[in-house]
């Protein structure tokens, strides 16, 4: 296969490709959160991104609360278990504590907007929003939304959204093979239509495996190596959501980190403690302790059984 | 003792044999207490794609808690979860958590205050806006406080019956969709017969105008006399919710304070 896609230590990727006033596209959905990308984005002292996310969760929160953010296009975010309140995204709305541009659109938009981006098209009828807040708020994206008449029924007035096309984005999947031939093993989400609307793909995949393995499950590819510019390796990755297939979410640890974050002294000592405070995110699962990760693991032999 | 009434009433809304786009929250519980307490058999579909038709031993807590994936019947994209099945028509019922409430069945689950200024912001939408733009929509509210029951809501997360001045129907949602009940701690609010706003139709046991005056942020009761009054449960119903409560709370829920005691 002749393309560039390459194997990179976390820590080389995040500098080689993530620039402080950069535009990324973060992968996931509450589940394949990529809380690693998001320590090593904090580790190097990047700042000004624009952030895309779908479903913000402790990923965008941490980056938020640590200024790595200015700009922000979610559709939701929040510490889903409890649900317990998102400390930093808080302050940050509520008191410019640090001060952030958020744009909003529903979820549904915002993968209409994906697919737009990833079929290359300028727009895409969606979901009607008319009269919602959603549609009457605009910030830093001002045309997010609009409507056209219906060239097939001028009667009919029809929402559409603009195309999302980041031109960077960085997602966590289960595995990998040499290829680069990515998967994951349950649901989704937008990841596809992600994947496809960004213009450069990154990936941090819990493992690299035998391409037999990848061949017995081929329904599961979200990515061949041809739409991937390069790959790090990196378990438990997206701790502490879940990666369906190698382990579950880690309940406890998001009321831990709402409780350490609920203050601006506590979420800077958290930081300090937890994020730069460890040389990596081998150092930072150490901490954790393997029983604590064991406990999680839920690796189940159907993903591995090559017919 | 309100909020099992509440799970118990909203659950009786379940088809049986009914394909349900479940929200996140209250209403995973909702469809548990279904199952567990009615027999109900059913179809849950959820915004990031998974759909389940039975009960996972723990209460997952979120769509994006894979704990109860293991029987899924599938893991499917959101384009898929939310316009292929719920934006084409083929959900019965849609059940949304909704903190905020107004007359019109508009939810807001964005912000408390100016949308530029909030004194609270809360998580925003997720798919919250398609399941009230596509969906027959059951809107749960856990909240007894009058502050959840404004006359109008400050941010339109989730459309209703009325958006901005104009019916649903004239702002492009497709017919047939739209709130249809509101389940609160006091009891049931549907649609009255012209869709503009929520009467309460039912009431739970003990709950008297005074307190339903001082709740709704608009004069929600048509003919006091005409409001039903839900059955209480009985103690089997109430043990089964009991024992789902306990086990939401063993991973990590946030209940109600007359639950938690």
């Amino acid at each position: 296969m002749r393309h560039g896609m390459r194997f990179l230590s976390l820590p080389e990727m995040v500098s080689r490709y993530v620039h402080s006033g950069a535009t990324l596209y973060i992968g996931g959905f509450a589940f394949d959160d990529p809380l690693a990308v998001a320590h090593e984005i904090v580790r190097q002292g990047i700042r000004d991104l624009t952030v895309i996310k779908s479903s913000g969760g402790i990923v965008v929160d941490l980056l938020i609360g640590a200024g790595a953010i200015r700009r922000l296009l979610v559709s939701h975010l929040w510490n889903s278990v409890g649900p317990t309140p998102a400390h930093a995204f808080r302050r940050a709305v509520e008191r410019g504590q640090p001060p952030i541009e958020l744009e909003e659109l529903s979820y549904g938009a915002f993968t209409c907007g994906l697919l737009a981006g990833g079929m290359g098209l300028p727009f895409m009828p969606t979901t009607p929003l008319m009269g919602t807040g959603t549609f009457g708020e605009r910030t830093f994206l001002p045309d997010k939304l609009a409507t056209v008449r219906s060239p097939f029924d001028p009667a009919s007035e029809v929402v559409v959204v603009k195309a999302i096309a980041p031109p960077l984005g960085i997602f966590h999947v289960a595995r990998v093979d040499r290829e680069g031939t990515a998967q994951i093993l349950g649901p989704v989400a937008e990841t596809r239509l992600a994947m496809a609307a960004c213009q450069r793909v990154l990936l941090i995949a819990e493992e690299v495996v035998d391409t037999a393995a990848i061949r017995s499950r081929p329904e599961c590819t979200v990515a061949f190596g041809a739409q991937v510019e390069a790959v790090a390796v990196v378990p438990f990755g997206a701790f502490p959501t879940d990666c369906h297939g190698y382990y579950r979410r880690d309940l406890a640890y998001h009321l831990e980190y709402a409780q350490a974050t609920a203050s601006p002294e506590g979420f800077e000592a958290y930081v300090a403690r937890e994020v730069r405070g460890v040389a990596d995110h081998g150092e930072f699962l150490a901490r954790l302790g393997a029983e604590r990760l064991a406990g999680l693991a839920t690796r189940q032999e159907r993903w591995w059984s090559v017919a | 003792m309100s909020f099992a009434r509440m799970l118990l009433r909203a659950a009786a809304e379940i088809p049986e044999g009914g394909v349900v786009f479940v929200g996140f929250h209250w209403p995973m519980l909702v469809a548990r207490v279904a199952r567990r307490v009615y027999g109900r058999r059913f179809l849950e579909v959820y915004e990031n794609g998974v759909v389940v038709d039975r009960l996972s031993e723990e209460v997952p807590t979120s769509p994006c808690d894979f704990r109860f994936m293991d029987s899924a019947v599938a893991a499917l994209g959101s384009m898929e979860a939310l316009y292929l099945v719920l934006g084409r028509g083929r959900c019965d019922l849609a059940i949304l958590d909704a903190p905020i409430v107004d007359r019109h069945g508009n939810v807001d689950s964005t912000c408390v205050g100016p949308y530029r200024h909030p004194r609270v912001r809360l998580a925003g939408s997720g798919g919250a806006a398609e399941l009230g733009a596509f969906g027959r929509t059951l809107l749960v509210t856990s909240n007894r406080e009058a502050r959840s029951y404004p006359a109008q809501v400050p941010f339109v997360t989730t459309p209703g019956l009325v958006v901005g001045g104009a019916a649903r129907e004239e702002l492009g949602y497709p017919s047939g969709t739209g709130p249809v009940g509101l389940v609160t701690p006091l009891g049931m609010l549907r649609p009255d017969a012209g869709r503009r706003e929520l009467l309460l139709v039912e009431r739970f046991a003990g709950v008297s105008p005074d307190e339903v005056a001082a709740t709704f942020g608009w004069p929600a009761v048509g003919r006091w006399d005409d409001v039903a009054v839900w059955p209480e449960p009985d103690a089997e119903a109430l043990a089964l919710v009991d024992d789902e409560l306990a086990r939401a709370r063993s991973n990590f829920y946030r209940l109600p304070e007359e639950v938690v005691g």
